[in-house]
């Protein structure tokens, strides 16, 4: 049986807009071969019944299509995932993350005036990429310059296929592993030495007693629930994950969303002229182009779904975007509309649904927000001055270069 | 006394509530969380914050009510 889609096509990910109409359309639970069998689901009330059956559909062997178990979060279900969730809020509740706010505007303020006089340059390398990195940078009690450092690594890890994710993690899981038995941090990629670095230093701290930092490490560290704590190589697991999670996924949200503002004018002028419209900017580039394409579920038993039969360990993509453009649950869905209500507008698949439900969702608004904000209000006349490039991570969508020119501020 | 409510305009279908604490929060056939114990006591009360606290919308809360 031949596959019904290409997934890993560079023009299945250049056009997902028509190739989701037809998957929908034709094929609800789409077969693929590639590089073993499994399925993807593009119908909205058919991602949502998979995404709420956790008990049927589980995460444990991952999110992606490579089989990778032993991960935090989003790799794992109840009751792991509930001592996870639990811990991890504490530092990443809705209001702390939304009261960094103003040290966002901070920072952003801070990337555009590096760049603003050139009046030109690609708007992914200057702004959309180095802010997630920066702020996930802050919450992980990382060293921002050293973070941008090991953007490469994490792209590698997320455009990487199948097979080579699962080489990856079971590197990363033996090497993180070995570190922690035997107290010999030097061992392992850079990354991983310097997360245990980190970890130590803040053992060190919080065994002298001294002050923490407020932040997702200290969280992690000192994390203890009905007495268990955390082990090193489970720290860095989660900080492997948040720095993923966090980074690349909100540098396509902030430039997607600049880029369909730029491709729609008369939609950039109701964003110049409403700032009560940023809100409806961001939620609508979500469910317009969902950074993230969709994620994985495994079967975990021989099951039946849309009459097929899925066999035990089959694992199903569950396809935001496409759920995102179901014209079942969407009036206009091809139409980029920021006028959108935003009730019904914020009930996207962009973050996922159900208890996997995005943690960081709070921070990639509100950096998205902010970024809309000083880019309409510092870079005026904001113009395109070719095509973007999309990025060729499958699992990923959207701009990954994004030419740009600006009236830059008259020099003095 | 307290009334458990849930704002439906806030509420982003993450499924937490009623997961976390299936004896305050059900599911409707569309996945909307619906409330059990419209008004709490004892353990309940405290079942109705942890999932108050949980919740990534900040949808859920406890108000005082007249209703008897």
């Amino acid at each position: 049986m031949p596959s019904d889609f290409d997934f890993f096509d560079p023009e299945f990910q250049a056009n997902v807009h028509p190739h989701f109409a037809r998957m929908r359309e034709e094929c609800p639970m789409a077969h693929a071969e590639e590089p073993f069998d499994w399925y993807a689901v593009t119908r909205e009330k058919d991602v949502r019944a998979l995404l709420h059956d956790w008990k049927n559909w589980t995460s444990e062997l991952g999110p992606g299509l490579s089989r990778t178990g032993g991960g935090v979060l989003v790799s794992v279900d109840p009751p792991e995932h509930t001592f996870d969730r639990r811990l991890v809020n504490r530092a990443f509740t809705p209001a702390s993350l939304l009261a960094m706010e103003p040290q966002i505007t901070e920072l952003i303020d801070e990337i555009i005036d590096g760049f603003v006089e050139r009046g030109e340059g690609d708007f992914m390398e200057m702004l959309a990429v180095p802010v997630p990195l920066i702020v996930i940078a802050w919450l992980l009690g990382l060293d921002p310059d050293l973070v941008q450092q090991m953007r490469p690594r994490a792209d590698a890890v997320i455009s990487a296929d199948a097979l080579q994710q699962e080489e990856m993690a079971r590197q990363l899981a033996a090497q993180a592993g070995e570190a922690d038995r035997s107290g010999n941090t030097t061992r392992g990629p850079a990354e991983v030495q310097y997360f245990l670095e980190k970890i130590a230093e803040r053992r060190a701290m919080y065994a002298a007693g001294e002050e923490m930092p407020q932040d997702t490490l200290t969280a992690l560290v000192t994390a203890e629930l009905n007495g268990r704590t955390l082990r090193d190589d489970e720290i860095v697991g989660f900080m492997g994950f948040l720095f993923i999670a966090g980074s690349a996924t909100t540098t396509q949200l902030i430039g997607n969303m600049v880029y369909r503002l730029l491709q729609n004018p008369d939609q950039m002028e109701l964003a110049k002229n409403y700032p009560d419209l940023y809100d409806t900017c961001v939620e609508e580039s979500l469910r317009y182009d969902s950074p993230v394409n969709g994620l994985f579920r495994t079967a975990v038993k021989d099951q039946e779904f849309l009459g097929v039969e899925v066999p035990k360990d089959t694992k199903v993509l569950c396809m935001f975007g496409s759920a995102n453009l179901d014209p079942e649950m969407w009036e206009d869905p091809e139409k980029f509309d920021v006028t959108r209500d935003y009730e019904d507008l914020k009930l996207h698949y962009a973050f996922g649904q159900g208890i996997h439900y995005c943690m960081g969702a709070p921070l990639a608004r509100v950096e998205a927000k902010v970024a809309l904000k000083l880019v309409l209000e510092r870079m005026p006349n904001l113009r395109l001055t070719g095509e973007p490039t999309e990025i060729s991570a499958p699992v990923m969508h959207g701009v990954e270069t994004l030419p740009v020119a600006w009236d830059a501020p008259a020099g003095n | 006394m307290q009334k458990l409510v849930i704002e439906r305009r806030l509420c982003l279908k993450s499924g937490q509530c009623s997961y976390l604490q299936p004896e305050v929060f059900e599911r409707d056939e569309e996945n909307w969380p619906v409330v059990a114990v419209e008004h709490p006591e004892g353990e309940q009360v405290e079942l109705a914050q942890d999932a108050i606290e949980m919740c990534p919308a900040q949808a859920i809360s406890l108000v005082e009510s007249d209703e008897a």
